[in-house]
């Protein structure tokens, strides 16, 4: 994989955890795509860290030895660092992931967690601190897809499109060529940050992808290993 | 918004003024000092008339044994020479002296009284103007009989007199005990309503208000201690349930992260073999379940734990909601062959929206999931009169009667439901979450049967 480089500048990821297996497992991850990574094993080091030098991306777990992760998040932002944090925790009740957020996180994973949740959602925050603007079309292959007009377009047809088919193609499309969990889309598309039973995502993607790929010679939706979906990228 | 104990103080709410221990206490009190009072009145009064009575009388002897002394020095003749000269002194007196036979000799009156004997001694007599006298006999030596008496109007008039002056000071005294009554018992109902107050802040799911004045050394000081002391008990052993179920589950996770993380480790080592990449796609979703189980048990045990807390809600349309969890939930249905019918009003709440449609979602799916193929879920709100009534109904089998309130257990599931996935947890997370809302859930038989009806009524927001 190679390194993750914006702006000729590599992407460093600080991954603050105290379980030394999940600490290397989250490094490894993040170093197979593409990050600078290094990791503390405690909270007041890894806030040493964390405010000494200029990660691009933060990880930290909530019950650390010395400190709550959230503290450290609390305390980077009356430093004024303005880095990045997922917390990952233990605690995965929904109401610890609205005190996550509200304590300074800018995003909050509960444990255990796919790595493909992980990494998509690392991917959701690093396009948002870059600050991306937002294009007016996206063209992912030969799919166009409008912003402002919301429509959608493949090889030059117009894929007529509901409004929540819209939006999850277009989170798709934001995560072009990586895997897209079920919970993401749920999250992006639906703002629901729990696991209804019935895999209602499942039957919004097949209709958008009978749309999209119904007298077409190659599917673009891949479903994967029954965890989310894919958008192929343009192909090379 | 709370009201403070002095808002609260005259009329509790649910209670009117009428009804406020305060009045009681006070007239109570008052009655209990008037009673007091005119019996200590009652008493002085007769031994104040007693004690003027005897002082007139003995102001008469007195003025006999002057006479008698007169008598004996200068005879008949000087006795007269001193009435007389006392005659126009006093009109409530009477002076009068006979001889022997009866006749006047000299004296305010111009005959003797009817029926008034001539032996020595008390009498009491009525003169012809109808005015009562006290008076005394005396039969002197030559046989004449002088008699000095008193206008009873005298007597009542030191008594009327020194009521009239009694009367203002035992008004004032008796408004003194009105408004002594009520400062007490104002005092001591204040110490009860702060009590009241602090208890509902708990109900209301603060479990960190505390009574105060707790360091008062008295009998309310004593109860504020024994309050503040079982709700310091209480918050400790709900911090501690809080404590352990969060240890449990970060115990747990801790070690099922690690699991899940070394499969995917696992799996990505063995791209080339297909089966074993199935069995431990197989083995990730076995953890995935674990953790769904634990996770939905802390929830129901978090929404339990804040029932009745206002604190943090917002208000949420649950029309709003409705149709977006069945907007949700829209193309499960289709694809089973079953539809909705909506009928939605407008119905403002006070929750958490995400909870909310954590709830109703448990209940469409459920009813999507129940329902037979050409089904439909008939989704009604309606809003009157402070409720909102929400009734989500499927032509399912719907549940037997004897199951009913045991549907609301965690893992408790329905014969007619082990064909269908889940574990039993469903239904209790809708409870807990409607009771942490204030709402009343139901299971009722559809209308016409077969099939489920789940009913919510939840109080509206205030406008």
């Amino acid at each position: 994989m190679t390194m993750q480089i914006v702006n000729g500048k590599i992407l460093r990821a600080l991954v603050i955890e105290d379980d030394a297996a999940m600490a290397a497992h989250v490094a490894d991850l993040l170093g197979r795509n593409g990050y600078a990574t290094e990791t503390a094993c405690d909270g007041t080091g890894g806030l040493r860290r964390a405010a000494a030098a200029p990660f691009d991306l933060i990880i930290a777990d909530r019950m650390l030895p010395g400190m709550d992760g959230l503290d450290i998040v609390a305390r980077l932002r009356e430093l004024e660092v303005k880095t990045p944090v997922l917390m990952l925790s233990a605690l995965g009740r929904s109401a610890n992931k609205v005190e996550g957020l509200e304590r300074g996180a800018d995003d909050y994973l509960a444990k255990p967690f796919a790595d493909d949740e992980l990494l998509a959602r690392v991917r959701a925050l690093m396009r948002r601190a870059q600050g991306e603007a937002h294009p007016e079309v996206m063209l992912v292959g030969d799919i166009e897809i409008r912003l402002k007009a919301r429509t959608v377009h493949r090889a030059g047809r117009h894929v007529p499109v509901s409004p929540k088919e819209f939006a999850l193609l277009r989170c798709l499309a934001e995560h072009a060529g990586a895997i897209v969990p079920r919970s993401v889309l749920l999250e992006q598309v639906w703002k629901l940050r729990f696991d209804p039973q019935t895999n209602v995502v499942d039957v919004h993607v097949s209709r958008l992808r009978s749309k999209i790929e119904d007298g077409f010679d190659h599917p673009v939706i891949r479903s994967v290993r029954g965890e989310g979906y894919l958008l192929e990228a343009a192909r090379p | 918004m709370t009201g403070r104990p002095h808002m609260t103080l005259l009329a509790a709410p649910g209670a009117g003024v009428r009804r406020s221990a305060v009045w009681r206490f006070t007239l109570a009190f008052t009655g209990v000092f008037a009673l007091a009072a005119a019996l200590v009145l009652w008493l002085g009064y007769g031994s104040v008339s007693r004690y003027v009575e005897r002082r007139i009388a003995d102001g008469v002897s007195t003025d006999m044994k002057g006479f008698e002394d007169v008598f004996a020095q200068s005879g008949r003749a000087g006795l007269k020479q001193a009435l007389e000269q006392r005659l126009p002194a006093d009109p409530n007196r009477i002076y009068l002296l006979v001889d022997k036979e009866g006749e006047l000799v000299v004296g305010t009156l111009t005959r003797w009284p009817n029926d008034t004997g001539r032996e020595g001694g008390a009498v009491r007599f009525r003169d012809e103007r109808g005015r009562s006298f006290d008076g005394t006999l005396r039969a002197l030596s030559d046989g004449s009989t002088l008699l000095l008496a008193h206008d009873r109007a005298e007597h009542d008039a030191i008594l009327k007199g020194l009521f009239a002056e009694m009367a203002l000071p035992a008004l004032a005294a008796l408004a003194l005990a009105l408004l002594g009554g009520f400062l007490v018992s104002r005092r001591i109902l204040r110490q009860v309503a702060a009590l009241n107050h602090t208890c509902r802040a708990v109900e209301a799911g603060d479990l960190t208000a505390r009574a105060a004045r707790a360091g008062d050394d008295d009998e309310f000081g004593e109860l504020a201690r024994n309050v503040n002391a079982m709700l310091a008990r209480i918050d400790r052993l709900v911090g501690s349930v809080q404590h352990l179920s969060d240890h449990i589950a970060h115990e747990t996770r801790t070690p099922l992260a690690r699991l899940r993380a070394r499969l995917e480790r696992a799996r990505a080592a063995l791209i080339a073999s297909p089966e074993a990449t199935a069995a431990i796609d197989d083995a990730i979703s076995e953890t995935q379940t674990i953790i769904s189980i634990f996770a939905a048990l802390l929830d129901i045990t978090a929404a339990e734990a804040a029932e009745g807390d206002g604190r943090g809600l917002t208000t949420v349309d649950l029309a709003e909601a409705a149709a977006a969890v069945v907007d949700l939930y829209e193309g499960v249905a289709e694809d089973r062959g079953v539809t909705f019918a909506l009928s939605l009003a407008p119905a403002p709440v006070l929750g958490e929206p995400m909870l909310l449609t954590r709830m109703l979602a448990n209940v469409v799916d459920n009813a999507v999931k129940f329902s037979p193929e050409g089904g439909v879920v008939t989704v009604t709100l309606t809003a009157a009169s402070g409720e909102a009534i929400l009734s989500i109904a499927d032509q399912g089998p719907g549940i037997a009667e004897a199951f009913g309130a045991a549907a609301f257990e965690r893992f408790s599931r329905a014969d007619s439901a082990h064909a269908t996935p889940g574990h039993g947890l469903g239904l209790p997370l809708v409870r807990a979450i409607a009771l942490r809302h204030g709402m009343k859930v139901s299971l009722e038989a559809a209308r016409p049967p077969p099939g489920l009806d789940v009913i919510f009524r939840a109080p509206l927001a205030p406008r």
